[in-house]
């Protein structure tokens, strides 16, 4: 029994330290990005607004569409990264201005609800990220090789028992 | 909304309607159980001549007790056969052998019977007892039962019609106060007899037989092909019987008391088999069922009947779905659909509290205790039958495994010692697994703040775990039951009231600061006044002085409360610097600056849960709760 225990307790603790370091790799750096966009949202001036929004585009992927399952341009990397690219050119030209102008909070409140929708689009990438199909191919694998290890354990229990009759 | 999330939302509330037709159904048969009125009974002139038949698998601690019962059955003798089917691999055959070679010598009409092979199991059994025995009637009992002596006086006179193929009487309970455990199942048998059977037989559907504790016509047994073997034997043959147009009588006024398992690794092997079993005998009749000549009332509650342990595998299903549903569900405001999860079990509570005649009897503090545990026991046993449902879903081939029992009458007997003890039960280990992954899924709701959906992944957590945890407190253990009793009592509360405090204290310190701070934001939002928006800004500011970032989890620049304070500054100069003059600017500047605080406000509800529980609090209150839990589980249950 305690050497199952054991076992148990080595298989959980891989399987959650695999989930883990997928998610460090694959999400984490996304998460970070929302974050920096989340903070550009709040910001109060324009140069703080490029600071957080250069620091998430660094996090985005370049290219790629995460959803592989009827992908659409929402999620495609690419899109973002240049829609980012615009709002840091538009950040630039504001932040030169007086920021007692109508326009100057214009700009910076328009562009906080692009950010939002940018938010949006990451957070709707990311299960797929984490379910993407090689990752799905180790879970599958995870889950599946007690269920053979126990299947075959037991088949060469009986062989071993028929033998061991045999031999009687 | 993308495929992925369409996909998830799609079977989660599939499952959410899919499960209110249990409901429905079982408040139906609740309704129905009302109307319940005892059939008329006749004596018969001269009493039928009826075979006792007792199936046997190693039942030491209760095969002479089992004997002497039946043997003080009032009723003819000359009428009356009695067959042991045993077949049993320990003393219980000599024991066995030694009780009717006594009874033979007092003049009754008994024989023990020996297979060669276990074929069949139970079922083989009582096969082997029908072609070696000759009575009109067939009575069955399990080797935990003691039948009270007016037994087949009492059922035999509602064969009046000649359609009638059996008499079930109900189940009592000889160990009911032994421990939590068994008084929650002696509720979960209470509510089956007096909803279920009571209602189908009222409403004319089908019930089941209950393996034990019935009269079978002979005539009945062999028009519907015999038993075959199944791991729910009686219900297969209750099925087949009605399909064939027999009916089947449920008596409640005739109790039969029997010994309810005391392990909670025998309880859970006996969920298991009654779960496999039902499913098994849907997949063999639920066709011929549908092609019967029934009404659909009567073939939709066959449908619920056979089915019914989908529901614990459809919960669970939606239990292990939660955290990846609750994000969309919440945007969607259906929010509440996640209460139909817990609607199910917390309905079987209530009608419980309504029907159960032991709410008369017992005091109402006893009787709520009773209740918790059946829900505690009940939602906690839904991994394990939901395997069950799978492999019977799946045909795999399964073993009839008996629940052992130790002849304990009320408190007094005992079990440790006996080799019936030990049981292997491999399946604790996924229990484990799946509390492990739903104790993570309700932090994972606790700190993305899904509160409500944390409720039902929580309790789903806690009963999963008590059921381990009685698993583990019933091993063998080298402590007297006098010094168990003595200390923990006083260490359980010691350790519940430590995570109480772990817990109230970051609430009012850390938790309600912040949401003062929020609370200043949204007066800001809503102001017009640049005074008073300056001042609830500052506020916030003042009272978010909590350190650094609360997310200790793989934190991000969202949650940084230094961050969020610099953005507040700035904010609030950008306000004192707008004049009211130009009133553009001054709209547009104010409708830029309520944006951003609304971001705020949105991030300091992303890491308020983090502040509120912090790694080392969390550490003590699970420590905490899970040792009470395991001296309390030990106390009341090993």
């Amino acid at each position: 029994m305690r050497k199952w225990t054991v076992f148990l307790l080595v298989y959980l603790l891989f399987g959650l330290s695999t989930a883990v370091s997928a998610y460090v790799v694959d999400i984490y750096p996304l998460e970070m990005a929302a974050g920096y966009l989340s903070r550009a949202m709040s910001a109060g001036n324009a140069d703080e607004m490029i600071s957080y929004t250069t620091q998430a585009y660094r996090l985005i992927p370049p290219i790629g569409n995460p959803v592989w399952v009827l992908p659409t341009h929402r999620t495609d990397f690419n899109l973002i990264r240049s829609d980012i690219e615009s709002i840091l050119d538009r950040l630039s030209a504001i932040s030169r201005t007086p920021r007692e102008t109508a326009a100057y909070a214009q700009t910076l409140n328009d562009l906080r609800e692009r950010l939002d929708v940018i938010i949006g689009h990451l957070y709707e990438a990311m299960p797929y990220i984490y379910l993407k199909p090689v990752n799905i191919a180790v879970a599958a694998a995870y889950l599946t090789a007690p269920v053979l290890a126990w299947k075959l354990l037991v088949k060469s229990k009986t062989k071993q028992r028929l033998s061991g009759r045999l031999e009687a | 909304m993308d495929f992925l999330r369409l996909l998830v939302a799609a079977t989660f509330f599939t499952i959410s309607a899919v499960l209110p037709f249990y409901v429905v159904v079982y408040v139906h048969l609740f309704t129905q159980s009302r109307k319940y009125r005892t059939p008329a009974a006749q004596s018969p002139a001269d009493w039928p001549t009826v075979s006792v038949h007792l199936p046997l698998y190693n039942e030491k601690h209760m095969v002479k007790r089992l004997i002497e019962a039946v043997c003080s059955l009032d009723y003819p003798r000359e009428k009356l056969e009695i067959v042991v089917v045993d077949d049993s691999t320990d003393e219980t055959s000599t024991i066995c052998e030694e009780v009717v070679g006594e009874k033979k010598l007092q003049g009754f009409n008994i024989r023990h019977l020996r297979r060669p092979s276990r074929a069949g199991y139970k079922a083989g059994a009582l096969q082997h007892a029908l072609e070696n025995s000759s009575g009109e009637f067939v009575a069955i009992f399990d080797a935990d039962f003691i039948p009270p002596p007016d037994f087949l006086k009492k059922t035999l006179p509602y064969f009046t019609e000649a359609v009638v193929g059996l008499v079930q009487a109900r189940w009592g309970h000889l160990n009911r106060i032994y421990s939590p455990l068994t008084a929650a199942q002696a509720l979960s048998l209470d509510l089956h007899f007096a909803v279920e059977q009571r209602g189908r037989f009222a409403a004319g559907y089908f019930l089941n037989f209950n393996g034990t504790a019935g009269v079978w016509r002979r005539e009945c047994i062999v028009d519907a092909g015999g038993w075959k073997p199944s791991l729910a034997e009686d219900l297969d043959l209750s099925y087949r019987a009605q399909l064939r147009g027999w009916r089947i009588i449920y008596l409640e006024d005739v109790e039969a008391p029997a010994e309810l398992p005391i392990m909670m690794k025998a309880v859970r092997r006996q969920q298991y088999r009654w779960a496999y079993g039902a499913i098994q005998t849907a997949r063999r009749y639920l066709l011929q069922l549908a092609a019967s000549r029934n009404i659909l009332s009567v073939k939709l509650h066959a449908l619920a009947h056979l089915t019914r342990h989908m529901a614990q595998l459809l919960f669970t299903a939606q239990v292990l779905m939660l955290p990846w549903a609750a994000h969309i569900v919440r945007p969607t405001g259906l929010e509440l659909m996640v209460f139909w999860i817990t609607l199910y079990p917390l309905l079987v509570t209530v009608t419980l509290l309504l029907q159960s005649k032991e709410a008369g009897r017992r005091s109402i503090p006893a009787f709520l205790k009773e209740v918790f545990m059946l829900f505690l026991w009940g939602m906690g046993t839904s991994v394990n039958n939901s395997l069950a449902v799978i492999h019977a879903m799946l045909s795999r081939e399964q073993v009839f495994e008996r629940t052992p029992k130790f002849g304990i009458v009320g408190r007094d007997g005992s079990w440790r010692t006996s080799s019936y003890a030990r049981i292997n039960d491999q399946y604790i280990a996924i229990d484990l697994a799946v509390s492990a992954y739903t104790f993570i899924s309700t932090i994972h709701l606790f700190y993305t703040g899904l509160y409500s959906f944390m409720i039902v992944s929580g309790l789903f957590t806690a009963s999963v775990l008590y059921v381990v945890l009685v698993s583990v407190a019933q091993q063998e253990s080298g402590l007297s039951r006098h010094t168990i009793r003595n200390k923990i009592s006083l260490a359980a509360v010691a350790m519940l009231a430590v995570s109480t405090i772990s817990l109230t204290y970051p609430f009012t310190a850390y938790f309600f600061t912040v949401e003062k701070a929020y609370s200043s934001l949204f007066v800001a939002i809503r102001s017009i006044e640049p005074n008073l928006v300056v001042e609830e800004i500052d506020r916030a500011y003042k009272l978010l002085d909590l350190g650094e970032n609360p997310v200790w989890l793989f934190p991000t620049a969202r949650t940084d409360l230094q961050l969020i304070r610099r953005d507040l500054l700035s904010l609030k100069q950008r306000v004192q610097e707008v004049g009211v003059q130009d009133l553009e600017t001054y709209h547009s500047v104010l409708k830029d600056v309520k944006t951003a605080l609304s971001e705020v406000g949105r991030q300091l509800r992303a890491l308020q849960p983090f502040i509120w529980v912090s790694p080392a609090t969390l550490a003590i209150f699970l420590s905490s709760c899970l040792a009470a839990s395991y001296l309390m589980v030990r106390k009341s249950h090993a």
